[in-house]
């Protein structure tokens, strides 16, 4: 116990000596961040353990801004903005950012698009000349989309309908939400793929490819000056655009009714799901309670899902998946395999005992020490990557938040008490209002 | 004018040594086998144990590598599991099992404390002493569950199916997990043995990056090696290529609304003189994402598939081209013909000196890319380490793409790969 201590203590020396002696672990001490004029956020992040720079240009707009009958929208338009502008040919893009040895790609979220390119710090320039042209000057033809349509649809059918675990998540958003923001699946379904037209792509294109409903984020190895001036050049000139709102809501009432598949899976797969408030500045010591929370149910080996389901042989795996910045209701899910001997009913009794058994006999020697410990150092591990840094800033940004919240983190976590833990335990895992979906083998 | 002319050329030399400034590497205590790259800008500490044994040693015992390596992190000491004491001071445990090695890796926070810790810990982990009848019983139960989930999962089935086949009569043909008889079979003896043969001191290859230096690294090693035996230089098996099925297509059924496709052509190791023409070429041909002739041809322009891609898979004992991609089973005949017209031109290489060119530029300038965070350093590091390719792996790098030309990529396509030894395999229901 005094031996585990002392090395907490030594790890938050640590981190704290970092801060003072390299710098290194404090976003406020490696961002920049300001606003053009035509509204575009800018925010820099100085790293420069390596020549290299990531440039990313972050949309406010992803699947839960889109409706039945355009869903997956965000997505399609992703990938068509590969496919030229009036100044480039289809694929120029990616092959110019390749000549210089880069790596590009883009993403779509529930709240966000984004788009990067990595390269040699020399190259930012081609980066920002090329993004910011395809911010608007974007072709967008019938016929690039009649080829990039069926490729949306072998991603579809790749990730969702060959993939009984991304179908049964689908089906347990649409049944909770509907149609509604976070229900609707980010890429589509195969009827709204098949139905999007050109028209609607412009229409989404014209109104959310705007300077000021976008952020761009820098981060790596840079010269800041010659950067801002550069960004100014090529995004400046931009003008700045009001952005409507198109989402419909779909009155669709929400069940807890259970779901049932047959699928191509070798055991039973139980998933729990039920409604998790958004996070806000406010309630975000309850939003971190909960990742801790779930971080000791199932966040390591030592967890206890592992050390009293998996380990003792009640199940082959156990999950928890959910996501602490939500803007809006989200799902938590909970879940995992039964071994063969024990019934999928008998899992979910012993799922939803683990939690039972924390409210009523709270925690063990030492675990809420050991669990913020490892939460505290995979904080520092992000910093290894430019691309990871990045990624969270930008996602925090786009939805609406502060990336300040990540300095505040660890302050954050070393607050909470046991007595958080139970409140959120109380709070959430409650019978009624869990969704248990199960998909048996064939 | 000469103040001014030598400026130039120190600013000039600044330039070419920032724009390539590859990491150092430092032989620790002047082994060859222990190596360290001192990155201090965080304080993260890397740590990659390689084991010169991988899935490919396994013998008739298949799957033994990956029971054994898989066991380690499981042994019980003051009443926990290894793993947990690593979790206590947020230290991440990795153990993974490829066909010609193994490794185990720890990243943690760089304090004497830690490093002195998990030293402590990594030795008792791989003297293995804590293996019960117990552990072994639940490894088996996990094991065998995924090799079950593995058999549902189409592109573990193609792999298995194409290395089954394509690798006949050696230790590659098997899948790492082994078969399932062969696992359930296992017993603790068998097991404590084969972890007594790999694991010594002449088997282990170890690499560090990050915020730690020299001496410390000494120590740790020191610690962590404290008690393992030294073992002995033994000579590995060396396997051939058995397999000579001129162009050979199966198909495995399989209930899924995609097909799934692989085909493998024998290549080279990483080791071999036209290592890098091949290289460069397969950048060309679908090793580089969108713009190369796969991905072109498949995805840009027919819409066939959303992933198609190849690359050089080096075996320490032979070299395979992989093509792999995925299409709707309705179309899978067109999307294999066009592979097969894809795979002619590869052959033929009329490509212009202009795309080889870019393409040498690129992988000249990606390197970098290749070095920027300690997790991708660690990784590169491993496999110079794995290869025994020499301290000025950067310069020898450098100058095997430098060297290559249209002619060479022409010659080595030509004598190294042997298009016509091919195999198609497709899981799907077709």
């Amino acid at each position: 116990m005094v031996k585990t201590l002392k090395y907490i203590l030594v790890l938050l020396i640590s981190i704290l000596i970092s801060d003072i002696a390299i710098s290194s672990t404090n976003f406020n001490d490696r961002i920049e961040q300001y606003q053009l004029k035509n509204g575009l956020k800018i925010i820099l992040i100085s790293d420069n353990r390596s020549p290299i720079v990531m440039s990313s240009v972050w949309y406010k707009v992803g699947s839960s801004y889109e409706y039945e009958g355009i869903t997956g929208i965000s997505h399609i338009l992703e990938h068509m903005m590969f496919k030229g502008t009036e100044n480039t040919k289809p694929g120029e893009f990616s092959r110019e950012i390749k000549k210089i040895g880069g790596t590009e790609n883009a993403f779509t979220g529930k709240d966000f698009t984004g788009y990067y390119q990595k390269v040699h710090k020399d190259y930012i320039e081609l980066c920002l000349k090329l993004e910011s042209d395809r911010m608007i000057n974007l072709n967008l033809s019938e016929n690039d989309l009649k080829s990039e349509r069926e490729v949306v649809k072998e991603e579809r059918r790749l990730r969702t309908e060959d993939n009984p675990i991304s179908k049964i998540f689908e089906k347990i958003g649409l049944q909770i939400f509907g149609f509604n923001g976070y229900g609707i699946p980010i890429i589509g379904t195969m009827d709204d793929i098949n139905a999007i037209t050109i028209e609607d792509l412009k229409k989404w294109y014209s109104n959310y490819y705007v300077p000021n409903n976008a952020t761009l984020i820098i981060a790596g190895s840079f010269n800041k000056k010659e950067t801002k001036k550069l960004i100014q050049k090529y995004y400046g000139k931009i003008e700045r655009k009001s952005v409507k709102k198109f989402s419909k809501k779909d009155t669709l009432q929400t069940s807890y009714k259970d779901i049932l598949l047959k699928d191509n899976v070798s055991d039973p797969i139980l998933v729990l799901s039920f409604r998790k408030e958004p996070f806000t500045n406010i309630n975000r010591k309850e939003s971190y309670a909960l990742e801790i929370l779930f971080e000791l149910m199932d966040g390591a080996y030592s967890s206890r899902f592992t050390t009293n389901l998996v380990d003792k042989q009640i199940a082959f795996n156990t999950f928890i998946s959910y996501d602490t910045y939500s803007k809006e209701n989200n799902l938590v899910a909970i879940g995992g395999s039964p071994r063969e001997n024990v019934s999928v009913d008998e899992l979910k009794r012993l799922i939803i005992k683990e939690f039972d058994n924390f409210i009523k006999k709270g925690l063990k020697d030492n675990e809420l020490e050991y669990t913020k410990s490892r939460l505290i150092a995979h904080n520092v591990y992000k910093f290894d990557s430019i691309f990871y840094q990045a990624m969270q800033v930008g996602v925090l940004e786009t939805k609406g938040f502060n990336w300040q919240l990540l300095d505040q983190y660890i302050i954050d976590i070393e607050s909470i008490t046991e007595q958080d833990l139970i409140n959120v335990a109380k709070k959430y895992i409650v019978e009624d209002y869990i969704l248990t979906s199960i998909i048996n083998p064939l | 004018m000469i103040k001014f002319i030598s400026t130039s050329i120190l600013l000039f030399f600044i330039y070419q040594c920032d724009s390539y400034a590859y990491p150092n590497i430092n032989f620790i205590k002047d082994n060859p086998d222990y190596l360290l790259i001192e990155e201090n800008s965080l304080p993260i500490i890397d740590i990659r144990i390689g084991i010169k044994y991988g899935s490919r040693d396994d013998g008739a015992r298949t799957g033994i590598t990956n029971f054994a390596i898989k066991l380690l992190h499981k042994q019980e000491v003051d009443n926990s599991k290894l793993i947990h004491h690593f979790e206590r001071i947020g230290a991440i445990y990795n153990s993974d099992v490829s066909r010609d090695s193994s490794y185990i890796s720890v990243r943690l926070i760089s304090t004497p404390e830690n490093i002195h810790y998990v030293s402590k810990k990594l030795n008792i982990l791989l003297k293995h002493q804590h293996i019960t009848q117990d552990l072994i019983d639940d490894n088996k139960d996990i094991i065998l569950n995924a090799i079950n989930r593995g058999k549902l999962d189409p592109s573990s089935i193609i792999q298995n199916k194409a290395n089954e086949i394509f690798f006949i009569n050696t230790g590659y043909s098997h899948p790492i997990f082994g078969y399932k008889k062969d696992v359930k079979d296992l017993n603790i003896k068998e097991v404590r043995n084969y972890l007594d043969s790999i694991i010594n001191k002449n088997s282990l290859e170890i690499n560090i990056v990050g915020d730690i230096n020299e001496n410390s690294s000494a120590n740790l090693i020191s610690n962590l090696l404290s008690g393992i035996p030294q073992g002995k230089d033994t000579d590995k098996e060396k396997f051939i290529l058995n397999y000579k099925k001129h162009r050979q297509v199966i198909n495995i059924p399989h209930k899924s609304k995609q097909t799934h496709i692989a085909i493998y052509i024998p290549s080279v190791t990483r080791l071999n003189k036209d290592f890098y023409n091949i290289l460069v070429a397969n950048y060309i041909f679908g090793g580089s994402g969108f713009g190369s002739m796969l991905m072109k041809e498949i995805r840009e322009e027919k819409g066939l598939a959303y992933s198609v891609y190849s690359y050089l898979a080096p075996y320490s004992d032979f070299g395979v081209l992989k093509i792999s991609m995925q299409t709707e089973t309705k179309n899978t005949s067109k999307a294999i013909e066009i592979l097969k017209n894809q795979i002619i031109r590869f052959r033929n290489f009329n490509i212009s000196r202009s795309s080889v060119g870019f393409a040498k530029i690129g992988l000249l300038r990606s390197f970098n890319l290749r070095f920027d965070t300690n997790k991708k350093m660690l990784e590169n590091l491993s496999a110079i380490n794995e290869y025994n390719i020499p301290e000025n792996y950067f310069e020898h790098y450098v100058n095997g793409i430098n060297n290559v030309t249209i002619r060479s990529i022409r010659e080595s396509l030509n004598s190294s790969i042997m298009f016509d030894n091919n195999l198609i395999i497709t899981v799907g229901n077709n």
